[in-house]
């Protein structure tokens, strides 16, 4: 069985690393990588509905370059738009795939809400079922 | 589509919450105490309403559960968050849509500057500095729009469980607070001035005339204000089909018995005459210390004000960003304000755009005079006696064909929102004449000859169409060119008994 990576994409530079460095490894180890981008739907404030079509939007184009730089790099990506916040939605796909590594970026998700709240590298330190590789942005 | 997103498989967690979460984000919509802090004294004051007060609290109850039936049908039929403004547009075409779209973002906007007031005034209180200078209180609120606003663009909400226990402290310390103010009044340990209360006091033909009724009314609608959201969010239930809008009732009876309850408490203790004549602007806050005799557990009522203010800042600043996103998205509104921050996932434009305009419009306020803010309370009743009134007309007018198939459907969608409708109709008009007389506002001043809170109101809504007519000369036939739209028969046959 191919090992399974499994990493979080936003777009940002920080995920880009992330993203290079998962598909790295996958052609090092031998693998396949999910690149999964997730969105935490706001509960207060009523009705979201055009919010998140345009976050979902968002999500897809993001997940399209994603495959485009798997592409250039030789490596065919899966890919999943999940809703749920970002470390907990990682973790859960990592267990699901029984996946191999979670590599993540260091920095780059939301850095202002980061620094309130703590960043998804962090929070995966307690939710992770696999080894996790922080990659910091250069 | 990228692989592995299958159409209705968004994921591991649905955005479905929970009964008990349904009822806290109904209540906590409405924000009980900052709502209760704003306008207790100014329903009070109203002549003719005095201790009449807890009868008025009930009575604007009434057209508010009726319009929340129309936000129930309508949000099925389109879940938006546009809200009024989709509904309008399709049910009664994209000119009165536009109307009420504007209408929600001015009374969003109007509504940041009493916050802001609330929210500076009891962080003195907080502190112990019972009379700020007008220039601190004002400086104190802009810091606090800056920071909501802040905290919205970069996505950082409280989420339900914290909410959770926000609310019930909140409940919590409203209910001390009533029951030792009661438990005074009836051992004779009131300050002078104090009346036990009674029956009388539910008497609505004891209200002197029918302005004091409209007027408190009017006042008092914005206590229940915000609920409504309660009925477009997406209950889990274990069975979805019958039970949905089961929160939002259940959250409505905790709201009109929080607000009766303080009323009641409120005016025995502090008696009538104390709270109408009230120029401080925060009733609650005075009372507390005055209720427990002490300043400590004075403080936890003024903390409870200033979590639900900060809670109501919250589910005030979201859905207008996104009512501007949801017109910018329907080429209502200039494109940019449609625009989603990619980092946080936010409609980050249309968030600090909310937030600078809220902060012009308080400040603004503020140096012309400090009774404006509580004008604005009125002016802010018209906003939403006018747009609540058309969403329960376009509800009737957009499912007209499916009325008369049943029993359940003409009164549930058909005779109940058009009810609501009427009712805040002619609170509308009746207030605009009541307030043409500038003895009757806060500020007792006159603009053009006008009381203030009409001027503000209907001026508003005068630059709404003003501002709507310049868009359509500019174009946009995406949106002005749309057609009207009817339910889809569908959407009856599968719902639910009863609706919200």
């Amino acid at each position: 069985m191919p090992n399974k990576i499994i990493t979080g994409y936003d777009g940002s530079d920080g995920g880009k690393v992330a993203l290079e460095e998962a598909i790295k490894l996958s052609n090092e180890i031998g693998g396949d990588v999910t690149v999964l981008f997730a969105y935490e739907k706001v509960v207060v404030g009523g009705e979201s509905h055009d919010l998140d079509e345009a976050v979902e939007a968002i999500g897809e184009r993001v997940l399209a370059d994603a495959v485009e730089i798997g592409r250039a790099a030789g490596a065919e990506l899966t890919t999943e738009y999940i809703e749920g916040p970002a470390a907990q939605t990682l973790a859960t796909v990592a267990e699901r795939e029984a996946a191999r590594y979670i590599v993540v970026g260091g920095s780059g998700e939301a850095p202002l809400k980061a620094w309130v709240l703590g960043s998804t590298a962090n929070k995966l330190l307690a939710l992770a079922p696999c080894p996790v590789v922080v990659v910091r942005a250069q | 589509m990228p692989a592995g997103s299958e159409p209705g498989d968004k994921g591991l967690k649905s955005n479905a919450i929970g009964f008990v979460s349904g009822v806290v984000i109904g209540v906590a919509s409405t924000a009980p105490g900052y709502s209760l802090a704003a306008s207790l004294g100014l329903v009070v004051a109203v002549v003719g309403v005095g201790v009449h007060a807890p009868v008025i609290m009930i009575a604007a109850f009434i057209p508010m559960l009726l319009i929340a039936a129309s936000y129930y049908w309508l949000n099925r039929a389109d879940p938006d968050c546009g809200t009024t403004f989709s509904w309008v547009t399709r049910a009664m075409g994209p000119g009165l849509g536009w109307i009420g779209g504007w209408a929600i973002i001015v009374a969003d906007v109007i509504v940041m500057a009493n916050l802001a007031q609330i929210a500076g005034l009891y962080l003195f209180l907080l502190i112990g500095i019972d009379a700020p200078s007008t220039i601190a209180v004002t400086a104190v609120g802009v810091l606090f729009i800056a920071g909501m606003t802040w905290i919205c663009v970069i996505g950082i909400e409280l989420n339900a469980k914290t909410q959770v226990g926000l609310l019930a402290a909140e409940l919590i310390t409203l209910a001390i607070f009533a029951v030792v103010a009661l438990v005074r009044v009836y051992a004779g340990d009131a300050p002078a001035g104090s009346v036990k209360p009674s029956l009388e006091w539910f008497n609505p033909v004891g209200i002197g005339s029918v302005t004091a009724l409209t007027s408190g009314v009017l006042l008092a609608v914005f206590i229940y204000w915000g609920w409504d959201t309660t009925v477009t969010v997406n209950e889990e239930t274990e069975d979805s089909a019958e039970t949905p809008g089961r929160a939002a009732i259940v959250s409505v009876f905790v709201l009109v018995f929080t607000y009766v309850i303080v009323t009641v408490a409120a005016i025995a203790f502090g008696g009538p005459a104390f709270l109408a004549n009230d120029e401080s602007g925060d009733v609650l806050g005075v009372l507390a210390n005055a209720v427990f005799g002490s300043d400590l557990l004075g403080k936890i009522v003024i903390i409870a004000v200033l979590s639900s203010a900060a809670a109501s800042c919250q589910t005030t600043i979201l859905p207008t960003a996104r009512t501007a996103l949801s017109m910018a998205r329907a080429k209502a509104l200039p494109a940019k304000l449609g625009e989603v921050n990619p980092q946080y996932m936010t409609p980050a434009f249309a968030t600090w755009l909310m937030g600078i305009v809220s902060v012009v419009w308080y400040v603004g306020l503020t140096l012309i005079s400090e009774n404006m803010l509580f004008d604005a309370i009125a002016a802010l009743g018209l906003m939403i006696a006018f747009y609540y009134g058309l969403t329960g007309y376009a509800c009737a007018i957009y499912y007209r064909r499916q009325l008369f198939k049943s029993a359940r459907n003409f009164f549930f969608i058909g005779v109940a929102p058009v009810l609501g409708g009427l009712m805040l109709t002619a609170i509308f008009i009746k207030s605009c004449f009541d307030l043409s007389d500038p003895a009757n506002s806060s500020s007792g001043q006159s603009w053009l000859g006008f009381g203030p809170p009409l001027v503000i109101g209907l001026g508003f809504l005068l630059m709404g169409v003003v501002l709507m007519i310049a868009w359509r000369i500019g174009g946009h036939p995406e949106f002005f060119g749309r057609k009207l739209e009817v339910a889809d028969p569908a959407l009856v046959a599968r719902s639910p008994a009863g609706g919200a």
